[in-house]
């Protein structure tokens, strides 16, 4: 049996192929460079015996669910110290994981960086950076619609569905096989060819390419390729463990909704820049004022009349992260189709990371993570 | 920054893209060599979580060294490297660093394609399972990889494959338009593929190779035989190359970065040319070899293996094959080129300019990336040879 370019997002190849990205298609190296890694302190927290109650009023504990086929590894930090690690299929703490949407969280942080240098404006132009999107559904909109996923537009975003416009995407991308021919064989092409049903700054409408969009406005105003731009801004002062890997496109354009790669503990202290205000080791790497914006939430009137509001109420959409405002500690997180998240619950001074490769029902796999991810940050709080 | 302006806009435009079809060529290979993984799907090296062999840093002015060229003119080494389309030079004297020079925008962090010093590589990895009794040099190899059954390979031992003394019909044209040699590229994943090759793989379309002649007789350097060897540590071991590596090597050595190698799109590594590694790691490698194997302070490839590479070659062989009229006192063993001098210099070379120089007698290690325009080129080959050869005899004093 083959894992291919065409075929890794599938169970079984998933639990081999998801932690095996660049083997399977091209990637650019977003390198960790020379300098010293952020160590992260070492204690079991006893993990691994927490009850968690599921959905159908059982009861698991934590070590138990790891232990599930779909999922490939686990890392939680509690106050920076690495409480509980576990991987499943083989993956390694040297692997990197595709992380699917969560890809977003990393390009929209980018932008902040920029924003903050004042090497780009949330007002500016998307079409002005981008002159080859002009007459696409991006006319009209600035970078934070982008950022906030309320651009106006007409895009199916439905995974189960094979002819969507997500699944037209994904083709383009090279990650499926082509669904007819002459259907565009690149990211470029595909985005040029979306069509706008202004205005934008209304309602929250998850669209991925919007994140391809965001990630190549960064290319332009800097004029430094997505991965570059990653390395140089928070890989390298962070001090990541490990190069990340970036899927590229047949024309070698950066896919930074879903593209990029980590190394489960790279996405754990990714997820702790956010928590500790985006500063690591007393280096400002996040603007504090960017961070803080994102924590205080979305538009929840943009959030309430959106594409999501029904499956997780309560939430908001900021900056390419979510926000749960149901829950006291208003904990915010990324979430990556199959199962790939960071959590953040500032209160709890928690940070989960999760890589996966779901098979079966998506809605119940992720329940399941998040009813994980709020055990675990209880416990950790003390509660 | 870099000697060239591709790749810099967002898409980059026309003669601007570097692609699948143009990367290996000129100019496009002065972008390309430094960002395989962004063309061709690769598998990591990973170089583990152990310490770094840290190597100490002294100075020495090599640059105003002079050798006399292939037009019997001088040239120093710093005329050299500027003519020869450079991206790394590394030289390592009695275990000091005495010059790291990155060119081209290669960095220290950024592995650089090694194309046949990938060779040398896989050799090595050879002669430490050979050490742990899971290979035998004088063994076939088809109880390994019965897939040969019928191709060149069929009856060809272990050793035939490390020493390029294998009879078969394959010609290195590396500038041949059409013919088994493009193919190879296309099921390699080097190239786009063709109707005729896009639903073929690396590792069957090895087992098609022809036999011609016999082995053992002459050295005939054919690039698909380290390809096989790959495969065959694969069966050996129950690992991927790519994990063999990283576990029996980078992690031993102390390697400060993570390397990669290009894979087909079924997984198989491109072994005889396409590992990646960045300039210091491949001076560490080289380093290992002048201390008879040892890296950090361990014994990671054996001292007999170390010897044999450099004492064993089959000179009869070397003689009656195609390689003689360039260096009558060369020989070729354990896929290091063996210089025939009096200070006992080895190397690795890939090419368009690709080099791991190891001068035993001057206690020099050279390691040189380039992004040169031809694959071979008698003139600048045999300068490069020449220009270490001087910096060898200067330092030996």
């Amino acid at each position: 049996m083959s894992v291919t370019a065409t075929n890794f997002q599938d169970a079984p190849h998933s639990a081999w192929g998801f932690h095996h990205v660049p083997e399977l298609l091209p990637t650019a190296a977003v390198a960790r460079g020379s300098g010293p890694v952020w160590q992260l302190l070492r204690r079991d927290a006893g993990l691994g015996a927490l009850e968690i109650a599921l959905a159908d009023g059982s009861q698991a504990t934590l070590a138990t669910l790891n232990a599930a086929p779909d999922i490939d590894g686990i890392a939680v930090l509690h106050r920076g110290v690495l409480v509980h690690e576990a991987y499943g299929n083989g993956m390694e703490p040297g692997d990197s994981h595709i992380l699917m949407s969560t890809t977003k969280s990393f390009t929209g942080t980018l932008a902040g960086i920029l924003i903050g240098q004042g090497a780009l404006a949330e007002d500016d132009r998307v079409t002005d950076l981008l002159p080859a999107l002009k007459g696409s559904a991006y006319d009209g909109a600035t970078v934070r619609h982008l950022l906030d996923m309320r651009i106006g537009l007409d895009f199916s975003e439905d995974y189960d569905d094979p002819e969507s416009d997500f699944a037209f995407m994904d083709a383009a991308c090279g990650w499926r096989p082509s669904i007819r021919p002459g259907a565009p064989d690149n990211l470029e092409d595909f985005i040029a060819a979306m069509r706008g049903r202004p205005p934008h700054g209304g309602s929250f409408h998850y669209v991925s390419p919007n994140a391809v969009v965001l990630g190549w406005v960064l290319e332009a105003a800097t004029g430094e390729r997505f991965a570059d731009l990653l390395s140089r801004l928070i890989w390298q002062p962070m001090g990541a463990e490990l190069d990340a890997h970036l899927v590229l496109d047949s024309r070698d354009r950066s896919q930074t909704e879903g593209g990029l790669n980590v190394a489960l503990r790279d996405l754990a202290r990714f997820g702790e820049l956010h928590r500790l205000g985006g500063a690591v080791n007393g280096r400002a790497i996040v603007p504090p004022a960017w961070i803080a914006d994102l924590c205080a939430g979305g538009d929840r009137d943009a959030w309430n009349t959106g594409t999501m509001a029904a499956m997780m109420p309560g939430h908001s959409y900021r900056s390419q992260w979510y926000i749960d405002h149901g829950h006291p500690h208003r904990p915010f997180f990324t979430a990556g189709a199959f199962g790939q998240s960071v959590f953040v619950d500032p209160v709890a001074e928690t940070v989960v990371a999760r890589l996966s490769c779901f098979s079966g029902d998506q809605e119940t796999r992720f329940d399941e993570m998040f009813r994980t991810f709020h055990a675990i940050a209880a416990a950790l709080h003390g509660e | 920054m870099p000697d060239h302006d591709l790749m810099k806009t967002f898409p980059a435009v026309g003669e601007k893209m570097v692609t699948l079809e143009n990367w290996r060529t000129p100019p496009w290979n002065r972008w390309a060599y430094q960002h395989v993984s962004e063309l061709i799907p690769t598998a990591p090296i990973w170089r583990g979580t152990g310490p770094v062999w840290d190597l100490p840093r002294g100075a020495e002015d090599l640059s105003r060294i002079t050798f006399k060229n292939h037009a019997g003119k001088e040239s120093t080494v710093a005329q050299f490297l500027d003519a020869t389309q450079t991206d790394g030079f590394m030289a390592i004297h009695h275990g000091c660093i005495i010059t790291e020079q990155y060119r081209n925008d290669l960095a220290a962090h950024r592995p650089h394609i090694l194309m046949s010093v990938s060779k040398s590589i896989t050799a090595l990895v050879v002669g430490i399972l050979v050490e742990q009794g899971k290979l035998d040099p004088a063994q076939g190899i088809a109880h390994l990889v019965p897939e040969v059954q019928g191709s060149a390979f069929a009856d060809c031992t272990l050793q035939h494959l490390l020493d390029m003394t294998v009879g078969t019909d394959f010609t290195e044209d590396y500038l041949a338009a059409a013919g088994p040699i493009t193919e190879y590229r296309e099921v390699s994943g080097w190239k786009p593929p063709s109707e005729a090759t896009r639903s073929g793989d690396l590792r069957s379309w090895l087992c098609t190779l022809p036999k011609k002649g016999e082995h053992g007789a002459a050295f005939h350097y054919v690039s698909p035989c380290t390809d096989l060897l790959g495969w065959v540590l694969e069966r050996a071991s129950g690992v991927s190359y790519a994990e063999l590596v990283s576990r029996e090597l980078w992690q031993k050595i102390g390697a400060e970065f993570d390397g990669y190698v290009t894979v087909d799109r079924f997984g198989a590594p491109r072994a005889a040319g396409g590992v990646c590694l960045t300039l210091r790691d491949l001076a560490r490698v080289g380093q290992m070899m002048l201390e008879n194997g040892q890296a950090n302070g361990r014994q990671v490839v054996p001292v007999s293996w170390v010897d044999d590479s450099r004492f064993n070659g089959d000179k009869a062989a070397w003689k009656a094959g195609e390689s003689a009229a360039g260096n009558p006192a060369g020989s070729y063993r354990n896929k290091w080129w063996v210089m025939g001098d009096a200070h006992g210099a080895y190397t690795g070379i890939g090419v368009f300019g690709q080099y791991l120089w190891i001068d035993p007698a001057a206690s020099l290690v050279i390691a040189k990336f380039a992004s040169q325009p031809l694959p071979t080129d008698e003139a600048v080959d045999g300068d490069t040879a020449r220009c270490f050869r001087a910096i060898g005899e200067a330092l030996a004093g």
